[in-house]
């Protein structure tokens, strides 16, 4: 039998361009589709089926796959609803590689409309259709998905949309990844009032105080008492939902490598109960912390516990810490990194063939060169909202690798607005690219 | 030299010689300069050029630091040169607008202090004070659109204000005559009972000469000699000057002398009881003529002027107590070196213990300005040292170094900066003084005969004179002691050399004494010791700009050159001319 499947994807139709997100099968539930198959071998979900029943709802299948390698749908499925509508799955995937669509789904709802999927992907260098959703909607209506994509190059559906009350098929996904260039410059650290951190223990005297970790001067510092190697910092983000914390840096520090910090989050002052502790890596000067996935639960408190008993000096200090959700970019930079390291010096020379100089400091400089990228598309659009905001007037902390953040990292300011060289072969085909510099020391 | 540690710095606690020796060696340094300025609310303003602490305080990046400079001033040129600091505090951000004109806080600016130090890091101990001033009346304090400008001057200008300026009123003596309202009185200091050209040269002042009954003779002349209380008043050395005679009064006429002495009356001949005092003996058969005040009178004494417990003839004595009376300076303002000049005794030309000097003044004039100009007719000068205190440098030959410690070489000059150059002016080889001011001339009653170094004339093929003034000095042997010691050094070939040094010197201050050992171009010195008579910070790598004086052809004592053509210094021959 030869099978023609239209290659339309997941829709015949223009996808979430329809304001409404009409489905192109109107007054319908759950998931039909009509296709051939008119490949050999065909990728993704190949499904041939005539829906004749004028009420028909949803799709069954209960099938075992016994091929190896096979492509297209598996379906093994066991349902335990009565009166299912749309489309319920409950398949167990075997197979490494497999390609096309692949669900592993628990249906937890009595009625579900339209399909839903609780899925968990545990295979590789999957293609087609992959979905690690959670459905927290009791009434779901259509396909939803709450998806985290942590795959390089996912290829095959990737949806962005956020509707409140979507019918029809909708989908939602958040990019979150570790491997692109992020920027944190909204420092929901600092509160409202900026007088919103407390230290267990300050130096008595002199301008030491907690607060001053919420200025862009690293050199002003919050010091610890003579003698006290543990320490709490406590800071209220005074935001009622919480900070979603994916990026954080401690600046300036004086802490040892053996030093323990960990980070605790609450929404209670007293961080009691504690609602996410992580343990932090310290190293030298900069510390960095980034999130391996995207957080989907805010805290209002956070503290920093410090426990660095090995300390040589007499106390714990640190310059400046910044905290909150950055943003995170879709696409690299391009591969060349321009890192440089600048010592500020007064510099005199002599009649002896020398020079002498009053030193004054190390101050770190990154050029980023970005090419090609999209107007409107993501990572442009958030390029542009951070010009707007920081300017050439703010610092802001700039990892362009967050994998090895310390490398790289910078709290600076940009040196310009870069000049932007378009390619504009259309209103949509508008291609960017520009270099961006920033410097610690201006 | 340095050890493995290369960065000395990073651990010391105070900057001395060593450190700064050792922190050359491996060409590096951290030295930064901080500045604090008291606000009109009573907090202070805490910059500097960078962001960084000092001990326990903040101090923000807001101003760019100016040069800032002190100075001896010229030789035999009695001026003081105050250190001004004009500093620009940023506030384009609008920080200190409370403290601006309509500010919540703005109480004026004039008079609040500005310090300056420069330290190790933040090191508060390390730090040393550089500058302390106060924001001037005039100009002081400006701003622009994006900063605030103060300008400052040392504190030590604060003392320079007029003296005397205690005047003769009618409201104080309501009988006071016309001509004598509004004089001002007059400051005394020393001896005024011997070396005089009259019989008595310090005049006293009637206060009550404008009353019908004093100038009817029936009561007694009342008078005033000084602002200052009076050490002794000579009550049998009153003259009256009249017609061009010197007519001695009687001492029992002289009476009611006030307890400082400052005041006393004359009983004139018809008083009761009646004077005794004949202005005019008795001719044939008409009696004396008995005194009766006349307008147009002067009245000269001799007294002692103010009593300094045994040092009431020291210059160095009087200049001090002159500075604390009417400069506003406590004891904790000089240095200590003071007291050592003071009570120097030899050489004999140098024997300040026991030169002789008084002070009559009646004309105002600035105080300080005053001080230098007694200290320089003994060969010193007074100057604002490193620890902002008033400190003397010596001109005397045998208190120069001639093996100076500190050594400048090639290396420590800064680049294309080191120009010798000839001193324009205070070069002579003939002199002759002019000294012993005498009140009731106005003008030095004394001179000396003419003094020479015949070798400097002879190598300069030409006289250059000059007369110098000691109002101060009137013994005419100490006077001619100091003609001759400063003949020996305006005869001699020196040489000024303006150029800037790196941070090793930062310790070194006016006055103080370095060992040229510099090959650069042409010029060549080895260990050739020099004053510094200008020290500035620059804060562009800390280098600090000197004008040295330089004394290769100028023995003194420990440093004989032997080059050939030196025909001044100590040992130089000095003649009296006949």
């Amino acid at each position: 039998m030869t099978l023609f499947l239209q290659d339309l994807g997941y829709l015949d139709g223009p996808y979430l361009e329809d304001p409404y997100l009409l489905s192109t099968v109107r007054g319908s539930l759950g998931f039909q589709s009509q296709g051939v198959i008119t490949r050999q071998s065909p990728k993704g979900w190949q499904s041939t089926a005539v829906i004749t029943k004028s009420n028909a709802k949803g799709m069954q299948a209960l099938g075992v796959m016994t091929k190896p390698d096979p492509k297209g749908m598996q379906v093994l499925g066991v349902i335990t609803d009565d009166r299912p509508k749309g489309w319920q799955s409950t398949a167990v995937i075997t197979r490494s590689h497999p390609i096309g669509y692949q669900s592993l789904g628990i249906m937890t709802k009595p009625h579900a409309t339209g399909w839903q999927v609780e899925g968990i992907i545990t295979k590789s260098k999957a293609k087609g259709f992959q979905s690690l959703g959670v459905i927290t909607r009791d009434r779901s209506i259509g396909w939803q998905s709450e998806g985290i994509i942590t795959r390089p190059h996912p290829k095959g559906f990737q949806v962005i949309s956020i509707r409140q009350k979507p019918k029809g098929w909708q989908a939602t996904s958040v990019l979150y990844n570790v491997t692109q260039l992020r920027v944190l410059y909204n420092f929901q650290s600092r509160g409202l009032t900026g007088l919103n951190w407390n230290a267990s223990s300050t130096y008595p005297t002199g301008h030491f105080g907690a607060n001053n970790l919420n200025t862009d001067i690293v050199e002003e510092l919050w010091r610890g008492a003579s003698g006290v190697k543990s320490v709490n910092l406590d800071c209220d983000t005074q935001i009622p939902q919480g900070v979603f914390l994916d990026t954080f840096a401690l600046l300036n520090h004086n802490l040892t490598t053996s030093a323990t910090v960990i980070l605790l989050g609450s929404n209670n002052p007293y961080h009691s109960p504690v609602g996410v502790q992580i343990p932090l890596l310290v190293t030298a000067e900069n510390l960095f912390y980034i999130a391996p996935e995207l957080p989907i639960k805010g805290w209002r408190y956070w503290r920093i516990a410090i426990d660095d008993p090995t300390q040589p000096g007499s106390y714990l200090q640190a310059g400046t810490c910044v905290f909150g959700p950055s943003e995170i970019f879709v696409r690299c930079f391009t591969q060349d990194v321009a890192f440089r390291k600048m010592n500020y010096k007064d510099s005199v020379v002599t009649e002896g063939f020398s020079s002498v100089a009053n030193d004054r400091g190390i101050k770190k400089s990154l050029r980023l060169n970005f090419r090609n990228m999209q107007y409107l598309k993501t990572d442009y659009r958030k390029l542009s909202r951070i010009f707007d905001s920081v300017r050439t007037i703010q610092k802001a902390l700039w990892i362009p690798t967050p994998q090895f953040a310390t490398r790289f990292a910078v709290f600076a300011k940009l040196k310009d607005l870069p000049e932007e060289s378009h390619n504009v072969i259309s209103e949509q085909g508008d291609y960017i690219s520009l270099v961006l510099e920033m410097d610690e020391s201006i | 030299m340095s050890s493995r540690n290369r960065k000395p710095w990073e651990t010391a606690s105070v900057i001395n010689q060593s450190l700064l020796d050792f922190c050359q060696d491996n060409l590096s340094i951290q030295l930064d300069l901080v500045v604090e300025i008291d606000a009109p609310d009573g907090n202070v303003i805490y910059a500097s050029n960078r962001n960084k602490y000092k001990g326990d305080y903040f101090y923000e990046a807001r101003v760019i630091f100016p040069t800032i400079s002190r100075t001896l001033g010229q030789w035999l040129s009695p001026e003081l040169e105050f250190s001004t600091l004009t500093i620009e505090l940023n506030n384009a951000d609008g920080r200190f607008n409370h403290y601006l004109p309509a500010g919540a806080d703005y109480a004026g600016w004039i008079g609040r202090e500005i310090r300056v130090s420069l330290g190790l890091a933040d090191n508060a101990s390390s730090y040393i004070e550089i500058y302390r001033g106060t924001i001037t009346d005039i100009g002081g304090f400006t701003r622009s659109t994006y900063s605030i400008t103060f300008v400052s001057r040392d504190q030590f200008d604060k003392i320079n204000v007029n003296f005397p300026n205690t005047a003769l009123t009618s409201t104080v003596f309501p009988d006071i005559e016309d001509s004598y309202a509004g004089k001002i009185v007059p400051i005394i200091y020393g001896d005024w009972t011997t070396e005089l050209d009259a019989e008595a040269v310090v005049p006293a002042f009637p206060v009550n000469g404008g009353k019908a009954e004093v100038q009817a003779g029936t009561e007694p002349l009342w008078l005033m000699i000084s602002e200052n209380a009076l050490a002794d008043f000579i009550t049998s050395q009153v003259y009256l000057y009249r017609g061009s005679l010197m007519i001695q009064f009687n001492a029992a006429d002289i009476f009611d002398v006030t307890v400082d002495k400052r005041m006393f009356k004359i009983r004139q001949g018809l008083c009761t009881p009646p004077g005794i005092t004949e202005v005019e003996p008795p001719v044939g058969g008409d009696p004396a003529v008995l005194f009766k005040y006349e307008q147009g009178d002067q009245i000269f004494v001799q007294v002692k002027g103010k009593d300094l417990s045994g040092l009431s003839d020291n210059i160095v004595a009087q200049s001090r107590d002159i500075l604390k009376s009417h400069g506003g300076l406590v004891d904790g303002d000089f240095h200590s070196n003071w007291d050592t000049y003071q009570s120097k005794a030899t050489p004999s030309q140098s024997a300040i213990a026991s030169i002789k000097s008084r002070v009559w003044i009646q004309e105002p004039k600035p105080v300080l300005q005053y001080v230098l100009s007694m200290l320089e007719q003994v060969r010193l000068e007074a100057f604002i040292d490193r620890t902002l205190k008033l400190k003397i440098n010596s001109m005397q030959f045998e208190d120069w170094q001639p093996l100076p410690s500190y050594i400048v070489h090639n290396w420590d000059v800064v680049r294309g900066t080191f120009k010798p150059n000839l001193p324009q002016q205070n070069v002579f080889n003939r002199a002759q003084a002019v000294f012993s001011f005498i009140p009731s001339k106005g003008e030095e009653g004394r001179q000396t005969s003419l003094y020479r170094n015949s070798a400097a004339i002879l190598q300069s093929g030409k006289e250059i004179s000059k007369k110098i003034i000691f109002p101060n000095l009137y013994i005419k042997s100490q006077v001619v002691d100091q003609l001759v010691e400063t003949l020996r050094l305006a005869s001699a070939f020196t040489e000024f050399i303006s150029t800037e040094i790196t941070w090793r010197g930062l310790l070194l201050d006016l006055g103080d004494f370095v060992a040229l050992d510099v090959n650069i171009g042409s010029t060549v010195f080895e260990k050739v010791p020099a004053m510094i008579r200008e020290i500035g910070y620059n804060p562009e790598g800390l280098r600090l700009p000197l004008t040295l004086w330089c004394f290769q052809m100028c023995p003194f004592p420990g440093w004989v050159p032997g080059y050939s053509g030196i025909v001044g210094g100590y040992s130089a021959i000095i003649s009296e001319e006949t």
